[in-house]
């Protein structure tokens, strides 16, 4: 224990020591990766309040089922008996020819009189389903409205499967650009760290050879070099965090984000702390991943 | 304790260190290894603790093959193994305390121990006096037995010195020669590199002597 304890503190020390011997490159790094969690934290906050909107919109969707004029009685009682069964429907609400038409009269005001002058009431009787959460992905919705097409007493099954689509392609890409902007401005940090620690390396070359002939392990060698690193990273994920922060703050306050609602959309929730715990933690594995693979390749053992 | 069994050394520009050499070094032996600049004999000293690997041939140090050692197992191998390089090898920013405790550390001693010991082997040295001194503050002979006091430190079952009294005056060198003779008897097994034939012949110890890399005698003086 007491061994282990020396160690650490032989760590601590030294890394200290190597995060002072040179403020800049220190403040570099952490800035490098700084940077780079800060626009991947901001491609983070952008799918995370898309996602939550698609997903509220899902919410919405609803399929409807169109029933035949010449639909019998029992062929809706049959139908409903079905939806009711159903794992995939949470709920089914019947709606009348004549209820088809009140609504319509009450969205559309204007042509209230519409169906008086096309002779009577053209609008079919229906069903509006609500689809479960785990029902809602595309696959499994053409699955259904497929199962109920040729039913009996139906004309048409519809749902508005276009937004949704769209939206979460939209979400799938903007992610995937996060990620690629990310990873590549993680890749210059990982360069930029692993600079800083080849030359910490360097300037302390005859120091590890000498301990490396006095019999130091590798451990003993590299441990300052890697903590210093990755509190290099911790560092750069704070400041990464801290102008997520300020940013979403701003956003907030900006006359453009109360005048537009799409400012809502892309920008209305800050990040949960478990993704900004993930972002402090990114850092410190970035420092220690650029520390590692430095000394590897300064030879530091 | 040391055996080589017919070490070949080639570096990759095809010089050759050492050609064939097979010896034998017992445990609490004193050892001069002799021959002139280019002989060998740092390429002798470094296969000990592994600072080179041969080309062929085996070298066994305290039963262990430090070529097939794994890497992990180095440093302890190093630890058995206290060294005087030819040109010391000091910290120029760290003190001449700094300079020994340091060896001390990196092994793990408490910290009691640690200045413990690094008080009484400076003392052991007379370098009490120049404690906080820095190396370039003082001169040639107290770095040189700085180096000794760092290669002594940890107790070690071997000792290495490459031509340790190099740039000591003679007065300073037999100081020192006997110095090594005293850790000597306490059973450590000390190895020395010098062409240096009158303290050879004073000293009347075993010469492994070195030619081109070979061996050319191998015996007492």
């Amino acid at each position: 224990m007491g061994r282990l304890l020396r160690a650490l503190r032989h760590c601590v020390r030294e890394a200290w020591d190597g995060v002072w011997r040179n403020p800049t490159l220190s403040l570099l790094s952490a800035a490098a990766i700084g940077i780079s969690l800060y626009v991947l934290g901001l491609f983070l906050l952008l799918t995370f309040n898309l996602s939550r909107f698609v997903e509220d919109l899902g919410r919405e969707t609803q399929v409807q089922i169109y029933l035949k004029d010449d639909a019998t009685a029992d062929q809706v009682k049959a139908l409903v008996a079905e939806f009711g069964t159903d794992p995939a429907i949470a709920q089914a609400r019947y709606v009348s020819k004549a209820e088809a038409r009140r609504r319509f009269q009450r969205d559309f005001p204007t042509l209230r009189d519409l169906p008086e002058r096309v002779g009577g009431n053209p609008f079919p009787a229906s069903f509006d389903l609500e689809i479960r959460d785990a029902f809602r992905d595309p696959e499994a919705l053409d699955r259904l409205v497929a199962s109920y097409q040729k039913a009996p007493g139906i004309e048409e099954v519809r749902y508005d499967r276009g937004w949704t689509e769209r939206l979460s392609r939209i979400v799938g890409l903007v992610r995937k650009g996060g990620y690629g902007i990310g990873a590549l401005l993680a890749f210059a940090a990982l360069v930029t760290v692993g600079a800083t620690v080849r030359l910490t390396v360097l300037a302390r070359r005859e120091e590890i050879e000498i301990m490396k002939l006095v019999g130091a392990t590798a451990g003993f060698i590299r441990g300052p070099f890697m903590l210093a690193a990755a509190v290099q990273g911790l560092a750069g994920g704070s400041l990464a965090i801290a102008g997520l922060v300020l940013t979403h703050r701003l956003v907030e306050r900006a006359e453009t984000y109360r005048a537009n609602p799409f400012m809502s959309i892309v920008a209305g929730r800050f990040l949960p702390s478990e993704a900004l715990l993930g972002l402090a933690a990114a850092g410190a594995a970035l420092g220690i991943v650029a520390a590692l693979l430095s000394l590897r390749r300064a030879g530091t053992v | 304790m040391i055996q080589f069994f017919h070490v070949t050394k080639k570096y990759s520009q095809g010089a050759v260190a050492l050609t064939d050499v097979s010896v034998h070094i017992e445990k609490g032996e004193f050892v001069f290894l002799t021959g002139p600049s280019g002989a060998g004999k740092t390429t002798f000293l470094k296969m000990i603790f592994r600072d080179e690997i041969p080309t062929s041939g085996q070298v066994v140090v305290n039963t262990h093959d430090v070529a097939t050692m794994p890497a992990r197992r180095v440093p302890y191998l190093r630890r058995q193994i206290g060294v005087v390089f030819q040109d010391f090898k000091l910290l120029p920013r760290k003190t001449v305390f700094e300079n020994v405790a340091f060896a001390t550390q990196v092994v793990g001693l408490p910290r009691r121990e640690q200045r413990g010991r690094t008080y009484q082997v400076l003392e052991m040295l007379g370098l009490n006096h120049r404690l906080h001194n820095y190396p370039e503050q003082v001169s040639g002979g107290e770095q040189q037995r700085m180096a000794i006091a760092r290669a002594l430190v940890n107790r070690p079952l071997i000792l290495l010195a490459d031509e340790p009294t190099g740039n000591l005056d003679p007065e300073l060198a037999q100081e020192i020669m006997g110095l090594f003779r005293d850790i000597n008897s306490h059973g450590t097994t000390v190895i020395i590199a010098t062409h240096d034939r009158d303290m050879i012949r004073r000293m009347g110890r075993r010469v492994i002597s070195l030619d081109h890399g070979r061996l050319a005698a191998a015996g007492a003086a």
